[in-house]
């Protein structure tokens, strides 16, 4: 397979991609995060962050808006040169590769602790293999096989969510208007920063320019619509049915409320293991985007280098560091060290990315 | 008739060479079906009649040679007149004759006369066999490039509907054709499949799946179809309208639609010509069909042999009762029975009718129970391969329903690894796969729904 010059993506595709992000990232570690952030009501810290995200999507909007049918990279490299190009997205580029590797141990060790708990974990993570060809196939396949997927989990994701709906008790889940603002000072909180940045991915693929730009922030945006009550569910679902206390110290609270699920119509017994099976579906697609938007960064920057030769050894040094970590704990650890860099990634990055494209613009038209 | 007589006359003679007779002679010399007879005297040469036997017409070569009739050899030919004549050397004689024409020559001369008294060998217009159908029109494409494209014009009365001709197969000379609609179908496509089927190197090509098969290139060959082959002139002709392509090769009855994507393999022609609620109905079933052909095996393993606990208790104790004194783990004996399984079918397709219901009859039904009693697989797994083999034939597309025959031993290995996860993983990749593929240009992962050409 070889890499293809990425196409526009429609405003459906990237819409599916942003729902399937969501469920890649919110389902599992997420819960846990913002359950211990804060002793007020939830979805507060859910909606400061989505405004946050919505923030940065936009000042993204803005970066790509001004690419003129360029790549963002690419751009960024013509701009300021290969040197300061590559000290700019090397942060970046160093977020994308930590977050493929939490994603992956994450996944594994999920797998671990709820299917298969004598499976290696090393070789649960050759499932990154699949992901890592889709991504050299180019990024039309992947959009493709996000619609498919998209079709299929979102329904199955559904369900599920509708079956967490048993046994719950409403007043577990307050308060729900109160609020001290204490999860700001939260290292939690701002470590569940994850699972807003779907778009900081696409950015950094394909070409751009205002009307790509425009559908790309309203794919985000009623992508962000969507799922907020699908992540709220994966954080009040757990807490209105064992309590905020107890809920607070589980690892995985959705996965323990999946447990928790019990009718006698249900031919199925153990929904952990249908909802870790439907969250392989987005884990997947989403490696597959990410590992994409790394290689081809990478490739942008240092052109001479074969394209395979990239994906290869992406794949392979992501699947040596997911299988280094130790124990759950260091993914644990590692989310937290990773914060400033997806801040980074979120506002940063961006800035400075407008920035050289602005200057750049500038002594161009001085010159002429 | 005087004309003719007058080009016998012309001949080219006198040169050193061997006559065309001799020289034609030497050619066909070990063909048994090659004749040459003496038509009568032109002058003070005889002339000769030389064919091929099997592929003339013999009333033809009566009305030529039957019953003398007074004047000789002018008579005769006068019975001709009014038909096309040609005239050619020794190398188009030879393809002529191959094409079913004779050549009229003289003892000496270099060239000869051709006469057209080729008989094309051809069934009927039939009732389709892959296809059947229980509404909508009931007559397929025969093997005859002529007849199929009348098939096809009667379809589509119109001058927009194109067709474009090309000899495949150095040896073989098979005519092949591409039909295109003007103005729905991609006219870079045409270029595309005209420049491939041009550059088609071979000896020969006997049916439209081994042209399918030069056409694409073996570093974009793929398990799934690429090309739907249908011999029903309807389903054609819809895609045709559609924006498509259809590819025909003289002597096959399968027309070769060009770009086919995925969904397009789980439309029946049937759909068409019944209630749209109904044909949402029957699309479904079919989908549900090809998820339990493709996953209930596979889900047979995951759920009695690593997944245990996410069944529920009473059918985990159920699918353990049964499999009581089975000697071999359950993905031994499912891969067993699948195979045989597979072998039932196979012997099935490939025997004759008469006897293929006994096999079926054995296979299925003694079999079966014989291996229930010896204790060898447990009676659930029968009950699950009978199940899927049922749903495998509910797969419209043979080719298609000939992979998922395959691409369940995919899933089931994936089971057997890791379980459920085992499944889910297999068929990501499968989404993926299919994801990559293309056909002519067209993306195999589009719309369930058909809306129109889709482009290259």
């Amino acid at each position: 397979m070889k890499a293809k010059t990425p196409a526009a993506l429609t405003g459906y595709d990237m819409f599916a991609i942003q729902i399937l992000y969501f469920g890649a990232s919110a389902g599992f570690i997420y819960p846990s995060l913002l359950i211990r952030s804060t002793d007020g009501a939830y979805w507060i810290p859910l909606a400061v962050w989505s405004a946050i995200a919505l923030l940065s999507c936009l000042l993204y909007g803005k970066l790509l808006s001004l690419l003129e049918n360029g790549g963002l990279v690419e751009r960024l490299s013509s701009s300021i040169g290969l040197p300061a190009a590559v000290l700019v997205c090397l942060p970046q580029l160093i977020f994308i590769f930590g977050a493929l590797v939490i994603m992956l141990r994450a996944y594994s060790e999920m797998i671990t602790m709820t299917m298969l708990p004598t499976t290696p974990v090393s070789f649960l993570n050759g499932m990154l293999l699949a992901p890592g060809a889709l991504a050299l196939a180019g990024m039309m396949p992947i959009a493709r096989a996000a619609r498919v997927l998209f079709l299929i989990s979102s329904i199955l994701s559904l369900c599920l969510m509708l079956m967490g709906f048993s046994d719950v008790d409403w007043s577990l889940g307050g308060p729900w208007l109160r609020s001290s603002g204490d999860f700001l000072i939260d290292k939690h909180f701002y470590a569940g920063s994850f699972i807003w940045m779907g778009f900081v991915f696409p950015a950094l693929i394909g070409n751009y320019n205002p009307q790509i730009s425009r559908r790309f922030r309203n794919s985000y945006i009623s992508a962000l619509v969507v799922a907020f009550p699908m992540i709220a569910g994966f954080i009040y679902l757990p807490v209105m049915t064992f309590g905020r206390e107890l809920s607070r110290h589980l690892t995985l609270p959705f996965i323990s409320k999946m447990d928790a699920v019990y009718h006698y119509w249900i031919v199925f017994e153990n929904l952990t293991a249908l909802f870790v099976s439907v969250t392989m579906l987005y884990v997947l697609l989403v490696m597959a985007l990410k590992i994409h938007a790394l290689s081809e960064s990478l490739k942008t920057l240092f052109p001479r280098a074969k394209a395979v030769w990239i994906y290869g050894t992406v794949v392979v040094l992501v699947y040596a560091a997911a299988s280094k970590l130790p124990s759950w704990r260091a993914v644990e650890s590692m989310i937290y060290y990773t914060i400033g860099l997806r801040m980074y990634a979120l506002f940063i990055f961006p800035l400075l990315a407008m920035a050289a494209v602005f200057v750049a613009g500038r002594k161009k038209k001085v010159a002429s | 008739m005087p004309d003719i007589l007058e080009s016998i006359h012309l001949l080219k003679t006198g040169t050193q060479e061997p006559s065309l007779l001799s020289r034609l002679k030497e050619s066909f010399g070990d063909a048994a079906d090659f004749k040459t007879l003496h038509a009568g005297e032109a002058g003070s040469e005889s002339v000769y009649l030389c064919f091929l036997a099997s592929l003339c017409s013999t009333q033809k070569l009566e009305l030529l040679l039957g019953s003398p009739i007074s004047g000789g050899i002018s008579a005769t030919l006068g019975r001709y007149s009014g038909t096309s004549l040609g005239e050619a050397d020794v190398l188009g004689c030879e393809k002529a004759i191959c094409n079913g024409s004779a050549i009229l020559c003289t003892t000496a001369s270099h060239n000869g006369i051709i006469f057209d008294l080729s008989e094309t060998k051809q069934r009927g217009i039939d009732t389709p066999i892959t296809e059947s159908v229980l509404q909508g029109p009931m007559y397929a494409f025969n093997e005859n490039l002529d007849a199929n494209t009348a098939l096809i014009r009667q379809q589509i009365r119109s001058p927009k509907l194109k067709m474009w001709e090309t000899k495949v197969g150095s040896m073989s000379q098979t005519r092949v054709a591409i039909f295109s609609y003007f103005g729905a179908a991609d006219p870079g496509l045409l270029a595309k499949l005209q420049e491939r089927l041009q550059n088609i190197k071979t000896d020969g090509i006997q049916d439209s799946g081994q042209l399918l098969r030069l056409l694409i290139t073996r570093k974009k060959m793929s398990l799934f179809p690429l090309a739907i082959s249908s011999e029903r002139p309807d389903r054609s002709t819809a895609d045709l309208l559609l924006g498509k392509m259809i590819i025909m090769v003289d002597g096959s009855p399968f027309a070769l639609t060009v770009p086919a994507v995925y969904t397009d393999f789980w439309h029946s022609p049937e759909d068409s010509y019944v209630n749209p609620y109904v044909t949402y109905f029957l699309l479904a079933l079919r989908f549900l069909a090809m998820f339990m052909n493709l996953f209930l095996p596979a889900l047979y393993i995951a759920l009695t042999s690593v997944n245990v606990d996410v069944n529920r208790l009473e059918i985990s104790l159920a699918a353990s009762a049964s499999r009581e004194g089975v000697p071999y783990p359950v993905f031994i004996e499912t891969f067993l029975m699948l195979i045989i399984i597979d072998f039932i079918t196979e012997a099935g397709i490939r025997l004759p009718k008469t006897i293929s219901s006994t096999v079926t009859m054995v296979g299925g039904v003694v079999l079966g129970q014989a291996i229930i009693q010896a204790n060898i697989v447990s009676n659930l797994l029968v009950i699950i391969v009978a199940a899927t083999a049922i749903t495998n034939f509910i797969v419209i597309d043979y080719q298609m329903g000939l992979v998922q025959r395959i691409l369940k031993y995919f899933i089931a290995i994936g089971a057997t690894v890791a379980g459920l996860l085992g499944i889910i993983f297999c068929f990501t990749c499968l989404v993926f796969y299919l994801s990559c593929l293309e056909s002519f240009g067209a993306p195999y992962l589009t719309s369930l729904f058909k809306k129109g050409a889709p482009t290259s």
